[in-house]
């Protein structure tokens, strides 16, 4: 929570459900002197899952997918459940630990683990972190289930960063006024990268500030990764094991070898006041290029896409009770060739003729207490051609152990 | 997989959509996916393949065409293309048991016997190599060779003594006069033994078979695989039983090119049938990949036959040794055959050099026959009794 600031805290408690600008979800360096232990639970129920493949994958016709982007089921699940450990000393070094199981996968796995160090180096202030974290590029990586005002992981990062971008690596920040510039450098085994010491970096100019009394933030960011040997590890023994695929089928095995480039930029206003009207809109757009081939055992495609993709959300409320509409869509152009293109395009699930896959989601969310909150969704799902509808219903804890 | 079903926008996003596309430049354009073949699809012959199945290669140095087909169709069906006229390639491959001869080993035209069982002709024109077991025959026109010129053992007994005179039998026919002119318009006197292999391997290249009740449920049949036959195809596709990983596919086989395939793999297998005196060894004439590369560990390698038309092929195995597809589960199930008794006793369960896939596993006498109803739907009647592949001579 944002403690530095007596004003802020009142409505941050409450804008930290709604509008996830905090630090608890994400990559953010703890900024108080001391130790903090937090931990948030998200469960909900739904009436029913997303559309599956026969074979029990989930894919989106048009992405090539891949890291941790599961579906959500039908019934109860888990979202997430997480415990984070920081600690910040007077003399600016800080470190972090967070374990955490989301997007309904059981295992729990252990989400940050770095240290830093802060530098005041002039006008500029220096943050120096190496470790494993969630990139930093925008807030909405890395931000799961308990963070966000909906339940469900924003389309754009299912489909171009496999639902979140978390690895080891380290990360420079510069601090001045309202901007920060970060560098952000990975070990480069997540996706969409894949494979030995490949490359996986981004850097992000972010814009904090108020205006005219209104929370403003915003970015721009940029991407790169090269992925050898790239497979769709989600449902192989390696991957997590996700319950709805059938084990007696086999699934296809195919890679990607080759480069993609995102580019984003996002925008989170805030205004009004916790215990009477408040409102949030927030706007992220990811735009992206994939130049590269996919292959399976016995056959190639040289593919490249160019991609777009982003949502826009908006939320009123007063007091503890808030509405929110969440629009997402993605769009999706492929190119393969070669002899294989028609074959490895339908196995990988690259073929799109024209559909461009889509999300409404409304939400209303009611701060109970300060720890706990109740949610009811509704899903208009046009993720795949067929477009189905669901209703969900949530709660979402979130207490500070020390 | 294609998603099937009908696309249904929201309202909400129509009315929105162009609102929110100009003002926040979210999510704009529209998907699509461009497939270039690069010609590769492109077939002025027609041959006759399903939807979903790739074409096979076409050597460029002999073209498909179909004057050439009916040619190869005559000659294929011609006892005089053999030494002592008595035997064409029809005498080993019955178009009636899918191409093969029904006996547990081939006898050629002076009645030597061949140590292999007949193969099927099914969609050869798929195949990675030719015969049982032979990496370095990679084409029909290679392969053809065999049967014509052999002489370890004869099959058709052509050699230089009778070269000329089978020649001449050809020439004399009066409808190769028209066929030949038809299938090498360029060519002075196209009656050559060069042109003969050309026209047969384009007859037997064009020997597809896709229309099995197993094709059908493909597109889309429900009806045409019956429920035992569809607890079979669980079984056989299952990581329990195996199948799959050598019989995979669409041709049912490991060991498959076409127009797609980028990365040519010719896999063989030993799958434990002998292992005489418990060295690993198969008896002296059928010793698989090893005759070719005397590689130790290539003993008792064959490649893994298309199963497609497979309840017609009986007996099976490269030497015939296995009489029903009953006792090939068995065989399977087992995980390998143990020969109790005679000069190639052994138990091939325990060949050192047998494949891993091939470890058994348990099986109710009624997935037994669920199994068996699956094979059974590979068969497709169509290419048995179909007139384009008859005997044109009847
Ligand atoms: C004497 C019987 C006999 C005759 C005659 C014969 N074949 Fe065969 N054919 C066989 C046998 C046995 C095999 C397996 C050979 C081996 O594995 O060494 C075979 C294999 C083949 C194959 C390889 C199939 C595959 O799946 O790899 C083709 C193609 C073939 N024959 C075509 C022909 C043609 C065309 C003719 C006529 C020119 C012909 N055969 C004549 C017995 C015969
Ligand atoms: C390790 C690879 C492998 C596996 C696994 C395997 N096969 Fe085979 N199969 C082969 C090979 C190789 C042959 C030819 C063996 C020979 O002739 O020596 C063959 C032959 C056969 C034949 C006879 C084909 C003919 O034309 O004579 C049938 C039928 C068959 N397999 C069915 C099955 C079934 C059913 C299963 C699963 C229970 C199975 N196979 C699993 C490799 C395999």
């Amino acid at each position: 929570m944002i403690r530095t600031f007596p004003l802020c805290r009142v409505i941050g408690t409450l804008l930290a459900c709604l509008l996830s600008v905090n630090g608890h979800g994400h990559g953010e360096t703890p900024t108080e002197v001391g130790t903090r232990v937090s931990a948030a639970v998200s469960v909900t129920w739904r009436d029913d899952g997303m559309l599956l493949q026969d074979d029990g994958r989930w894919l989106i016709p048009g992405v090539l997918m891949g890291g941790e982007a599961y579906p959500v089921d039908g019934g109860v699940t888990v979202d997430e459940a997480r415990l984070d450990l920081a600690h910040r000393t007077a003399e600016r070094v800080f470190g972090r630990l967070q374990i955490s199981s989301h997007d309904g996968v059981s295992d729990a796995e252990i989400h940050h683990a770095y240290g830093g160090l802060q530098l005041d180096t002039g006008p500029v202030l220096t943050t120096l972190a190496a470790g494993r974290m969630a990139a930093a590029m925008t807030p909405a990586n890395g931000e799961h289930a308990s963070d966000r005002l909906f339940s469900e992981t924003p389309l754009p990062l299912q489909a171009f960063l496999g639902s979140q971008l978390n690895d080891d690596g380290a990360r420079v920040s510069l601090d001045l006024g309202a901007w920060q510039l970060g560098l952000e450098s990975w070990r480069g085994d997540s996706f969409p990268a894949a494979g030995e010491g490949e490359e996986l970096n981004d850097v992000y100019l972010h814009y904090r500030d108020g205006w005219n009394g209104v929370p403003v933030f915003a970015g721009i960011w940029w991407l790169q990764a090269d992925a050898v040997n790239r497979s769709d590890t989600r449902y192989s023994a390696d991957g997590h094991d996700h319950g709805s695929v059938s084990q007696s089928t086999t699934l296809p095995e195919y890679w990607f070898d080759g480069r993609t480039e995102i580019g984003g930029a996002f925008l989170r206003l805030a205004g009004g006041h916790a215990s009477h009207w408040h409102w949030a809109l927030e706007a992220q757009y990811l735009q992206v290029s994939i130049e590269g081939s996919v292959r399976d055992s016995t056959r190639l495609a040289p593919w490249s896409a160019e991609d777009n993709g982003g949502w826009l959300q908006a939320s009123l409320g007063r007091g503890a009770h808030t509405l929110g509409l969440r629009w997402e869509r993605l769009v999706l152009e492929n190119h393969l060739s070669g002899a294989a293109a028609g074959a490895l395009a339908d196995l990988t699930g690259l073929y799109n003729p024209d559909h461009d896959p889509q999300r409404s989601s409304a939400v209303y969310h009611w701060q109970v207490q300060p720890g706990l909150a109740l949610r009811l969704e509704a899903v208009d799902d046009g993720i795949q051609m067929e477009s189905i509808q669901r209703i969900a219903v949530g709660l979402v804890w979130q207490a500070e152990l020390l | 997989m294609r998603c099937a079903g009908v696309r249904r926008r929201s309202r909400l996003w129509t009315l929105l959509y162009p609102l929110l596309c100009s003002v926040m430049l979210v999510a704009c354009g529209g998907s699509e996916t461009h497939l270039d073949d690069e010609a590769a699809n492109k077939t002025a012959f027609d041959w006759a393949l399903r939807e979903g199945v790739p074409l096979p290669l076409e050597p460029a140095a002999n073209p498909m065409t179909e004057t050439k087909f009916q040619l190869g169709r005559h000659l294929f069906y011609d006892a005089r293309l053999s030494g002592n006229g008595t035997q064409s390639c029809s005498s080993c491959h019955h178009q009636d048991k899918a191409f093969t001869d029904g006996l547990v080993v081939s006898v050629g035209s002076t009645g030597d016997s061949h140590p292999r069982n007949s193969q099927t002709l099914t969609n050869v024109a798929y195949n990675a190599t030719y015969t049982w077991a032979n990496p370095a025959l990679i084409t029909i026109e290679a392969q053809m060779h065999t049967p014509l010129f052999s002489e370890q053992p004869v099959e058709q007994g052509i050699d230089d003594r009778n070269r000329d005179a089978v020649l001449q039998r050809i020439l004399d026919e009066p409808r190769y006069e028209a066929l030949f002119a038809e299938a090498f318009p360029a060519q002075g006197s196209p009656v050559s033994f060069a042109n003969i292999i050309d026209a047969i391997a384009v007859f037997v290249r064009g020997m597809t078979s896709f229309n099995a009740p197993f094709d059908r449920y493909q597109l889309g049949q429900r009806s045409a695989l019956s429920a035992s036959a569809l607890r079979g195809q669980e079984l056989f596709f299952s990581e329990a039983l195996e199948c799959f990983h050598c019989h995979g596919g669409y041709n049912f086989s490991d060991s498959t090119v076409d127009r797609t395939i980028a990365f040519v793999e010719r896999p063989f297998h030993n799958t434990g049938l002998y292992n005489i005196g418990g060295s690993g060894d198969f008896p002296p004439d059928n010793q698989g990949v090893f005759e070719a590369t005397g590689d130790p560990s290539d003993m008792g390698k064959f490649r893994a036959p298309t199963l497609r038309n497979i309840a017609l092929t009986a007996p099976y195995m490269h030497d015939g040794s296995i009489a029903t597809l009953e006792a090939v589960v068995e065989f399977y199930a087992a995980g390998g055959r143990n020969v109790a008794s005679g000069p190639y006793a052994g138990d091939g369960r325990t060949n050192p050099f047998k494949d891993s896939f091939v470890s058994g596993f348990a099986i109710t006498a009624q997935q037994q026959a669920d199994l068996i109803a699956f094979l059974h739907s590979l068969t497709d009647e169509s290419f048995v009794t179909s007139p384009r592949f008859s005997n044109p001579w009847e």
